[in-house]
Parts: C-alpha cells; structure tokens; sequence
C-alpha cells in the first residue's frame, strides 16, 4: 500500500517543531511526561469508522468477534478456569502488557502461551493461530469496560523507552512515523481511510479487510508495511514495547475488544 | 508475509443463532445467523501468489420444527463469516435450527430453542 | 461484450432462472463499463412483467471496501395483490465475478419479507434487488454503489 504523502499535504518541518523524535533523555523525570492525548481528548478508533462498522461493534449479535470469544470461552473453561475463577476472568486481560524487572514485556499472548506451557502442560500456541486468538479475545471481552493501569514507573522503563523512540522515529521511504500520523493527523484521512489516534483498546479486533481477528501485534505490522519500512517479525519484541507504550498512552480508555475495524 | 498457519475451522463452535430468551405469542423478532466460514471466492491469492481455492457456502437452510423458514440458493456474494437475520413471529415453542453446506462439502448446523409463554 | 463475461452472465441466469428478466437478453441489459452509463433498465424489465412494486433494497451509496458491504432487502406485502405471495429475495451485482449475488428462497413462517445480510462488491455498480412474485411479477430496486477504495491488502 503506499501513502500518498503529496496529497496530505502534510509538513514535516511542522512535526519537528511540535514532538521532536529521537533517542529517549536517558534519565527522564517520570513525572513531566505528558501524553499526546488528555483524558478528555482520548478517542476510541471505532469514533472514526464508519456508521455500519460501528453498528456492528456495537451489537454483539452483529460482530463476527464474537465467535472467536466463543471459542475462547470454551477452551477457557477447558484447560484454564481451573485456577482462574469467574471474578478474576474479568480481570486478567486489563493487566497486560507489563514490564518484568529482568524479561521482555508482558503481552496478553505471551502471558496466554507462558500459562499453556508452564500450567496447562501443553506446546505453544503460535501467534495468530485460531486458539490463541481465541483464547485473547475471549479474556479481553471479559475484561470489556475495565481500564488499564499503566505501572507508576513505567515511563523510566527501558522498554517503555524503547517503545516510544520506535513510535516517534522516522522511517521507511516515506519518511513517516506512527507520530506523524496518530499524533498528529487524527481525524484526516490517507487516500479513503481515516487516521484514528491509534490505540489498542480495541484489539484482538476484526478486521473486515482480514476476513477474520487479529491482534494488536498483526496490526501494528500492517503500520509497519503501509510507512514501507522493514516489518518486524511476528516475535520482535519492538511489538511488545510498542504495545506497552500504547497501552500508556491510551490510559483511561476502556478496553473494547472485540472491536470492528475495516 | 506469512503467517504461521492456522487453522480456519477449528473444532468447537463456528456459528452463532442468535434468537430472544422468552417470547410472548405473537411476538415478532429477530432470529440472526453468524457463521465462521472464508467465503473464499476463488479469485484471492495466498501468499506465495497461488490462487486459492473457491469455496463459497452452498445452501443454508433455516427451519423452525422442520418447517421451512427460508433456504440460500446462491450465497455467492456473501462476506466472509457472514450474518443473516430475518424476522420471524412467535407462534409455539419449539426448535430452530440452519444447516449449511459448502462448495468442498463440509457441512454444519445449530439450533436454538424457541420458548414461547404459555406455548 | 467479451465472451467470459457473456458465459458469467448465462451461468449466472442457468443458476436462477428466474432471473432471465432481471438480466435482460444474455445480460446485455446489466452490463457495462461504467455504471453511469447503464442502458435504461426499466424498458428491458417492463416487457417482462418487472415492477418496481414493493421491494426496497437498503445499501450505503458509498463504501470504503466492497468486502462486506450492509444490505437489506425488504419486499413488502401490503403492496401485494391478495392470493399472492413473496417468493424469492435475490441481489444482482452485474460487474462482481459473479453476478448472482443471493437468492433465497422465503418459506411461509418468516413474518415478513426482509433479509439483512454483509456481501462482497467487487466493484462500484448498479446493485440490483430482485423479489419473485407466485404470479411470475418480478419487483426491482436498483442501487449505484461507489466504492472509494479497493479490497487492498496490507502484507499480513
Ligand atoms: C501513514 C499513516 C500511518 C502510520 C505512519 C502509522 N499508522 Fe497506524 N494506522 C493507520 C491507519 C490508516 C489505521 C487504520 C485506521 C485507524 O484506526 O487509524 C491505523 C491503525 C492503527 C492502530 C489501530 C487503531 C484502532 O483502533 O483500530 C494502531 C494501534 C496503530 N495504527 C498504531 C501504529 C503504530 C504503532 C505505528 C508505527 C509503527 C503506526 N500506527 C503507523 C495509519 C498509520
Ligand atoms: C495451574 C494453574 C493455572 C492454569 C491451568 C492457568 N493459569 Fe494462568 N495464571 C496462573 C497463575 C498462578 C498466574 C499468576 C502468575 C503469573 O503471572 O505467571 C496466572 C496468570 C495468568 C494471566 C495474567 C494475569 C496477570 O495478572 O498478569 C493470564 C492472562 C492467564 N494466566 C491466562 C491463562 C490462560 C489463558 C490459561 C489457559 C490456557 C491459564 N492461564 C491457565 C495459574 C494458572
């Protein structure tokens, strides 16, 4: 796909005046971070999709999503509500991403795939595969409503840096950042389709144009291949830093997965 | 770029019939079909370039206690994991339920009960 | 028109015979490059008892993606004659691959003649809603859909 930046009309000497990307301040104070988005100007990607989509995120009956949370719902009761009870369900996927002291983020899958492994005693489940899924949609359906806590450090984190450096850096032969567009351009549109301000609320999501759900994880990589720039596998861990920063920078947002996205 | 590859159908529940909790004879309602299903046209490529294979949804055919409520003939336009909703009058209670059929010959079905005060 | 076309367009009226009408002579009637330029429909349609009668089709005049695109097809029965009755629901989409887009058949127990489903465009056009009547009558309602983008893929 390419992005038409003459028809933008989009300057990037004016991006660089407002949020000059680069390397994080190596001792940023945690505090004096502000967030691209107020609370209050914080807006779901669904605001910025069309009516029927919306409509049909909206009502469950209508939401192809719902049939992965089906199944999620099923294989949950199967191999994992042994030790995760009812009440706790609805909890489990508002707490994800998360950094670990020594390790690689936290994601909602990662964490899926660590408990099948350890707890339940089986293989993995590959990233994208119908089970797991499955298994995503259905706990952050559970979780639907419930709004993420970034950790109160996060900010000095080295992977919340790391996230924040990749979503502000400019690259790819378009010259475009993640910034240039859901920073900066939200509410316009490239060639017929409208820039939301790029959270992951939403997500695992079902994309018409996917014909089926994906995670946030295959959502960013399409990012990734639209600034036509090197697309990073399904395993780098740049996604899950990403993630980690979105989630941080979308707090406040409730949780709306499955979302209808096009 | 590839995906690992997944499983389109995999076991466990791949439809939704979607119908009101409790009726009152004579209500008019909604009954709605969701199924999990590519539609592959047979005019998509895969990765590699190969075109893939047409397998559209046949005929689905939506009974209430066997009795005809409607039957797809031609479902070829229809997206993928697509949705059907038709109105319907509650008269008894009883049993609704769609079978389908596609183009490989794969089969599925669900039903739903029907509970009607007093029916 | 080009033969692959023309063979679409019989298979398409082999499969649904009762669409002949709807299709005009070998289809010529529905189709053509642009949608603009679409030949008067209704002269081709009035010869065979076609009306616009009672049927609405509900479909956004413009669409991002032909992937799936909302529709609803409504025939109503107060505009019937008494002893007849709604028999088939079917859509034409003359510029997709396939042009028969649905056809369904409408047993006695749905309350009303309505459909509401997703389907695939493969290009902007005319999409056509066709009811059968027991009595052979054909109703239409035509719709000129845009689509402003393509089906694009992005590379995952
Ligand atoms: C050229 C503009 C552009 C760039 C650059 C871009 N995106 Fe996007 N992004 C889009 C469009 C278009 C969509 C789909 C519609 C929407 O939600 O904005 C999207 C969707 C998203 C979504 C899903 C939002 C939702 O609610 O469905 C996230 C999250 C996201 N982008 C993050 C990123 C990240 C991270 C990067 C950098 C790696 C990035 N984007 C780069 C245009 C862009
Ligand atoms: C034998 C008990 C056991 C089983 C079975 C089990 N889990 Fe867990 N799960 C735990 C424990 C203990 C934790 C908290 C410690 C940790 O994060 O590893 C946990 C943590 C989690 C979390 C993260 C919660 C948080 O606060 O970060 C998620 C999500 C989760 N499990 C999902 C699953 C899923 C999905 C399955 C089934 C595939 C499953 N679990 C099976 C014991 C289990």
């Amino acid at each position: 796909m390419r992005w038409l930046l003459v028809a933008l009309g989009f300057s990037f000497a004016a991006y660089f005046g407002v949020a000059p990307p680069g390397r994080a301040d190596p001792k940023p104070p945690p505090a004096a971070i502000q967030k691209p988005y107020a609370l209050a100007q914080l807006r779901s990607g669904a605001s910025f999709m069309a009516p029927h989509l919306q409509a049909q995120q909206r009502d469950d009956d209508q939401n192809p999503g719902m049939l992965w949370v089906d199944q999620g719902r099923d294989l949950f009761a199967a191999d994992c509500a042994r030790c995760h009870d009812a009440e706790a369900q609805k909890r489990l996927a508002a707490k994800l991403p998360r950094v670990t002291p020594n390790g690689p983020v936290v994601t909602l899958e990662t964490q899926i795939n660590r408990c099948q492994t350890d707890r339940v005693k089986r293989a993995d489940y590959p990233l994208e595969s119908q089970p797991l899924l499955a298994l995503s949609s259905y706990l952050s359906f559970a979780a639907r409503g419930e709004v993420y806590r970034a950790q109160s450090d996060v900010t000095s984190t080295e992977a919340w840096q790391r996230g924040r450096n990749a979503f502000t850096q400019v690259q790819g032969k378009l010259d475009f950042s993640c910034a240039a567009c859901h920073d900066q351009m939200a509410g316009k549109r490239v060639r017929t389709q409208a820039i939301s301000q790029g959270h992951g609320v939403g997500f695992p999501a079902y994309r018409v144009e996917w014909q089926g759900v994906g995670s946030l994880n295959r959502r960013l990589r399409a990012c990734y291949f639209g600034m036509e720039t090197l697309v990073p596998a399904q395993s780098d861990p740049i996604l899950a830093d990403l993630a980690l920063y979105l989630a941080w920078r979308s707090e406040g947002l409730p949780l709306e997965a499955p979302a209808v996205r096009r | 770029m590839s995906e690992p590859s997944t499983s389109l159908n995999p076991p466990g529940r791949n439809a939704r019939l979607i119908v009101p909790r409790l009726l009152q004879r004579g209500e008019e309602f909604t009954a709605r079909l969701l199924i999990q299903h590519p539609m592959e046209t047979g005019f998509r490529r895969d990765d590699a370039g190969k075109m893939l294979p047409a397998n559209v949804i046949e005929e689905i055919i939506l009974r209430f206690d066997g009795e005809l409520v409607f039957r797809g003939r031609v479902l070829n336009a229809l997206s993928a994991n697509p949705s059907l909703a038709v109105l319907l009058t509650a008269q008894k209670s009883g049993t609704l339920s769609a079978n389908w059929r596609d183009q490989m010959g794969n089969v599925g079905s669900i039903s739903a009960e029907l509970r009607v005060a007093g029916g | 028109m080009p033969s692959a076309d023309r063979r679409a367009l019989l298979h398409a009226a082999a499969l649904a015979p009762w669409w002949w009408a709807a299709l005009g002579p070998f289809g010529m009637a529905v189709h053509s490059q642009t949608p603009t330029a679409d030949p008067p429909l209704d002269q081709q349609w009035q010869r065979a008892r076609v009306e616009r009668g009672g049927l609405s089709l509900d479909i956004p005049v413009v669409v991002e993606t032909g992937t799936s695109v909302p529709i609803v097809l409504f025939a109503d029965r107060l505009k019937l004659k008494s002893g007849i009755q709604i028999e088939r629901l079917g859509v034409i989409a003359p510029k997709n691959p396939r042009p028969v887009a649905l056809d369904v058949e409408l047993g006695a127990l749905m309350s009303q003649a309505r459909l509401t489903t997703n389907i695939r465009l493969g290009a902007s056009q005319s999409v056509i809603g066709v009811a059968l009547l027991s009595d052979g009558t054909l109703w239409q309602h035509s719709v000129n859909v845009v689509l402003t983008g393509s089906a694009c893929y992005d590379g995952t």
